[in-house]
């Protein structure tokens, strides 16, 4: 039986990607021997993920490769076109280098050459395909043709299923103020800084019960310490930059939250959109790049150029419109139906079916 | 300054409240119009001062520099492959036959030949647009170099060099003389971090490191301990390359200077001018009998010093012994009297870390040895008592130190 193998850079828990390849093994075993291959891995996935010669070894010529795209990597192309069978390219967007530019010189640089290798497999690669038609359109414009646009795998009950921690449920209940939550590594496109002046806007003039939440990992330290500087100044102690945390305070966060905001500026998808749906929170966000399509009209979407008054305006009427948070809470609600596992668990066989 | 920023609080305006209002569906843009609506009445109401907007918004350029939105590199690369794509390639081919109904062979044969030209053609302008807008975003990536980051950049480059060679219809991109231009000034401005003296090295060496007699003398005990074939890295003129063939041991060596390299060559030694790391990453695995780098390994960067442990271990037999000798950082004489000596050295290496390294790195056993004691008429007499003995062992610890690993 002919075996759907995949193929990352790097896996970790809690990482969207690796997250997804998870997700989609289940699916995959239904078809036939399903593994997952990285070159690096967290201790903690140790015997879950194989080195790339064991995924050679435990392959059977003819296997397809799904090579999850999120970052350049050396070597990596050579891999995949030396791949003996049918390979599958799944673009989970890469983040464009110009805003790694002043802040992460290496990691612009593997941006870009991540974009490059994708022209490099152009000719290797059978099918792609991309969780968003975002990406989608990403890629076409890289000169793939027929890219098929393939929700991710989502378990977003399990998240919802997790025990919270209690010390951080308690922290955040000691004061009865609305929480605003934001989920999102620490980076520049994210752009933390919009919302830090959005909140300072709402707490000068309307409400300085609130509170903000921005958990994530800081990948560059320097950028994160900036913030931390900006919140200093403005003298906002009831804003938290939480930093990495577990996914325990993860949960702790969404069903503390009043309302999940955002003020990215660059998506491939946007998971936290989901999982904020997931624990009936509102979302506010920006109609930027994938924001919208994953939305899918289930949020208070601001225009793409919303400034930071216009952004404190949302946020106080998500906090203070009941029936506006409530709206918003049953669209979540509806637009999580149509993300259900099983549905995007079907579109993915189904557009594996066509090329394998 | 942190007072000085802080705005106003202003209480909370009573003037505009929320009315319970019932949201029909599909009315979020007509919330959004609402919004901007009441953003405007506040404005002049004198909430959100603009002053304060402006405030604020110089916070966010202060911190997030790298917020303008990213070039848009396509559209100019897009409109050339698409003049490239609406060219019409028009070819011609003979038709005339002499031989009866020829000629409607060749014409079918030439209808089916230029569709293959033009689905070609179409193939190779898609190619050359995702090229052209991948490289442009490597190189715009490339041009604002940090500093700390030299040997991130350097490997980048030389790897993209690579890339860009191997893509063979880049040099018919409109914009690859432009990259490859920009390429080769950055590649001129790391070359110009070299660093090349006008004097020679064997000078420097004969001034600073002692004759080859004094050299051979201190090393003689170190050569009885190993067994062939050894590899010298760094071996300077081989003056321990001499000692190891007194002793009937056979060794090479390799030397990065090409005037040291040369003088060992005359000398009638096997050694070779070149890079240390490449020459050991030549030679065959599990094959040496020992390697062995005097003085060499504070010139090495921090990877690849790392580099060349691992690189040690998979190039020993079982056995084999890795011998370096460097200065000991835990030695204060060293600096004022030979560390900074050599302007060629990078980093000091800690003895505690190169063991750690060598373990890591699959040695089995890893061995420091002191070794070049300060001259006794510099270390405090031992009348001082406990404070001079302390003293000394922080100011007059052993200059030098050999790691002797065995794999």
């Amino acid at each position: 039986m002919t075996g759907i193998h995949q193929l990352l850079v790097s896996a970790s828990r809690g990482d969207a990607v690796t997250d997804a390849a998870f997700a989609a093994r289940q699916v995959l075993e239904l078809v036939g021997p399903s593994k997952i291959g990285a070159r690096y891995w967290d201790r903690a996935l140790d015997g879950e993920v194989l080195g790339l010669d064991e995924l050679c070894a435990v392959a059977d010529a003819g296997d397809a490769l799904i090579y999850h795209a999120s970052i350049g990597e050396p070597g990596f192309v050579e891999f995949v076109q030396s791949w003996d069978g049918p390979v599958i390219l799944q673009y989970h967007n890469m983040t464009p280098a110009a805003f790694f530019q002043e802040v992460d010189q290496t990691f612009a640089v593997r941006l870009t050459e991540g974009r490059l290798e994708l022209a490099q497999l152009l000719g290797r690669v059978d099918a792609s395909i991309a969780p968003s038609s975002f990406n989608a359109e990403e890629l076409a414009r890289l000169g793939y043709q027929d890219v098929r646009v393939v929700p991710l795998i989502l378990d977003v009950q399990g998240l919802v299923d997790t025990e919270p921690t209690p010390s951080t449920m308690h922290h955040l209940a000691v004061s009865e103020g609305p929480v605003l939550f934001f989920l999102g590594q620490t980076l520049p496109h994210k752009r933390p800084d919009l919302l830090i002046r959005a909140y300072h806007l709402l707490v000068t003039y309307h409400r300085p019960d609130a509170r903000l939440v921005m958990a994530g990992p800081p990948r560059v330290p320097a950028y994160a310490e900036h913030l931390g500087r900006m919140i200093f100044e403005l003298n906002l102690p009831g804003c938290w930059l939480a930093g990495q945390v577990t996914r325990s305070d993860v949960v702790a966060f969404y069903r503390s939250a009043t309302a999940f905001v955002t003020a990215s500026e660059h998506e491939g998808v946007c998971l936290p959109l989901i999982e904020a749906m997931g624990f009936g929170v509102p979302v506010i966000a920006r109609a930027c790049t994938a924001i919208p399509e994953t939305l899918g009209g289930a949020g208070l979407l601001l225009p793409d150029d919303a400034g930071p008054a216009l952004m404190c305006e949302a946020m106080l009427a998500v906090i203070e419109d009941h029936d506006l948070h409530q709206d918003l809470v049953r669209a979540g609600r509806e637009r999580l139906a149509q993300l259900r596992p099983e549905v995007a668990g079907a579109g993915l066989l189904a557009a594996l079916a066509d090329v394998l | 300054m942190r007072a000085a920023r802080r705005p106003l609080r202003l209480a909370r305006p009573g003037g505009v409240r929320y009315a319970r209002s019932s949201v029909p569906e599909d009315s979020r843009d007509i919330v959004v119009a609402r919004l901007k609506e009441r953003l405007e009445e506040r404005k002049q109401s004198g909430l959100y001062p603009q002053e304060m907007l402006e405030q604020l918004d110089a916070y966010g350029r202060e911190i997030a520099p790298a917020l303008a939105p990213p070039p848009d590199y396509v559209a100019p690369l897009r409109s050339m492959s698409d003049g490239v794509a609406s060219q019409h390639f028009d070819a011609h081919y003979e038709t005339a036959s002499r031989v009866p109904g020829g000629s409607r062979f060749h014409d079918t044969i030439a209808k089916l030949q230029s569709r293959l030209a033009d689905r070609l053609v179409a193939q190779l302008s898609a190619f050359a647009t995702s090229v052209a807008v991948t490289l442009d975003g490597v190189v715009t990536a490339l041009e604002h170099p940090a500093a700390h980051e030299h040997h991130d950049v350097e490997n980048h480059l030389a790897a993209l060099r690579t890339r860009v060679s191997a893509v063979d219809n880049a040099a018919r991109l409109g914009t690859s003389t432009d990259i490859i231009a920009r390429l080769e000034r950055l590649e001129a401005a790391e070359r110009a971090r070299d660093f090349r003296p006008f004097f020679s090295n064997s000078a420097f060496e004969d001034a600073f490191r002692g004759s080859q007699d004094e050299l051979q003398a201190h090393y003689a005990p170190l050569a009885e301990r190993l067994e062939g074939p050894v590899l010298d890295i760094g071996c300077g003129q081989g003056f321990f390359l001499h000692l190891l063939h007194e002793r009937g041991v056979e060794a090479s060596g390799v030397e990065l200077d090409a005037e040291l390299a040369s003088i060992a060559v005359a000398e009638g030694l096997n050694v070779k001018h070149g890079d240390g790391l490449a020459a050991l990453e030549a030679v065959e695995d599990g094959s040496l009998g020992a390697i062995v780098l005097l003085q060499v390994i504070e010139h090495l960067s921090a990877q690849q010093l790392c580099d060349l442990v691992l690189l040690a271990s998979t190039k020993l037999r079982p056995g084999g012994v890795l011998a370096a000798e460097t200065v000991n950082p835990q030695s204060l004489y060293v600096y004022t009297h030979a560390f900074f000596l050599d302007p060629t050295h990078t980093t000091p290496v800690h003895p505690l870390y190169l063991h750690f390294l060598c373990v890591q790195g699959g040695f089995t056993n890893a061995d420091i040895e002191f070794a070049s004691p300060v001259p006794e008429e510099e270390v405090l007499p031992a009348e001082g008592g406990e404070l001079a003995a302390r003293a000394n062992a922080l100011l007059f610890a052993p200059q030098d130190y050999l790691l002797f690993a065995r794999r």
